[in-house]
């Protein structure tokens, strides 16, 4: 198969033609999952905090993509927003689902590539990764997914707000209140410590 | 800040949780093996016209849809003359009738 410019930057007329094309043939989805998997893993990895999770929602998310491909439409809302909705909802069932199990363990920090120079600080760095994903756990669902779309998936405030249904200035809100209430946690971690 | 060295202070600062969100929330790469699988789920999937057909749901067409409309007012028809009724029953009770002067 051939990769459908994984990280180049492709119009959302070329994403319109591309589902376009899946609804006629479905083998042709492959190029919109090319495109989009990394985006959709990383939105949920962030959000369940552990790998084994993170692909059994992964590969939920795309087959539902798949299967329900007729009922997205092109009303300005581009395929991968409409991705990262399913995605959203099928995360927001897990956790409903997660909250009779144990809390999940944070294996995050381990599979972070770290270019630290020294041993000491490659720790130091795990140690903070390890106490950001903890305080962004403490957030709320909104407040998470807004941070995980700006800063992990380097969205702009329009785009997050196609995603989330808002408009781009309460994005920007959003998005200061969950940088303000982050600090705030990390700052009462830092203060316990 | 330089961007590349973490800003310390006592206390974690406005700039310090934004350098730690650029710096540790970075996008992350799927298993070479996971997303290979999933790949070839989603052709097999996709190319099986026979299960496609099977799963997928029937389309709402105008007719259909009309027919959820005109049986919903039907089903609520006996209801709504209920509450008619009651209604015009308790608007006629409350008529001031002027009895003698």
């Amino acid at each position: 198969m051939t990769a459908a410019g994984g990280g180049s930057e492709m119009t959302l007329y070329e994403d319109g033609a591309l589902v376009a094309q899946a609804k006629e043939k479905r083998e042709a989805f492959d190029a919109l999952y090319l495109k989009y998997l990394k985006k959709v893993y990383t939105y949920i990895y962030y959000r369940v905090g552990n790998i084994e999770d993170a692909e059994d929602i992964t590969e939920s998310v795309f087959l539902h993509a798949l299967i329900h491909l007729d009922r997205y439409q092109d009303r300005g809302i581009p395929f991968s927003a409409w991705l990262l909705r399913i995605a959203h909802n099928l995360v927001a069932n897990w956790h409903r689902n997660a909250g009779r199990r144990r809390s999940v363990v944070l294996d995050a920090a381990d599979s972070i590539q770290d270019s630290s120079p020294t041993p000491e600080e490659a720790a130091e760095s795990r140690d903070d990764i390890r106490e950001l994903r903890e305080a962004m756990r403490g957030l709320s669902a909104e407040r998470q997914q807004a941070l995980i779309l700006r800063f992990a998936e380097g969205m702009k405030h329009r785009e997050i707000g196609e995603v989330m249904g808002k408009s781009a200035g309460a994005v920007k809100v959003l998005v200061h209140r969950s940088l303000a209430g982050l600090r705030s946690r990390l700052s009462e971690r830092e203060e316990r410590e | 800040m330089n961007g590349t060295t973490k800003p310390r202070a006592g206390r974690v600062g406005y700039r310090e949780t934004l350098w730690m969100l650029r710096h540790f929330l970075v996008p992350m790469e799927p298993d070479p093996v996971f997303s290979k699988k999933l790949e070839e789920l989603c052709h097999d999937l996709g190319g099986d016209e026979f299960l496609w057909s099977e799963w997928e749901p029937k389309a709402y067409t105008s007719g259909r849809k009309g027919m959820i409309i005109g049986g919903a007012i039907f089903s609520a028809l006996p209801f709504m003359g209920a509450g008619a009724y009651f209604l015009g029953r308790y608007l006629v009770r409350r008529r001031v009738v002027p009895v003698g002067i």
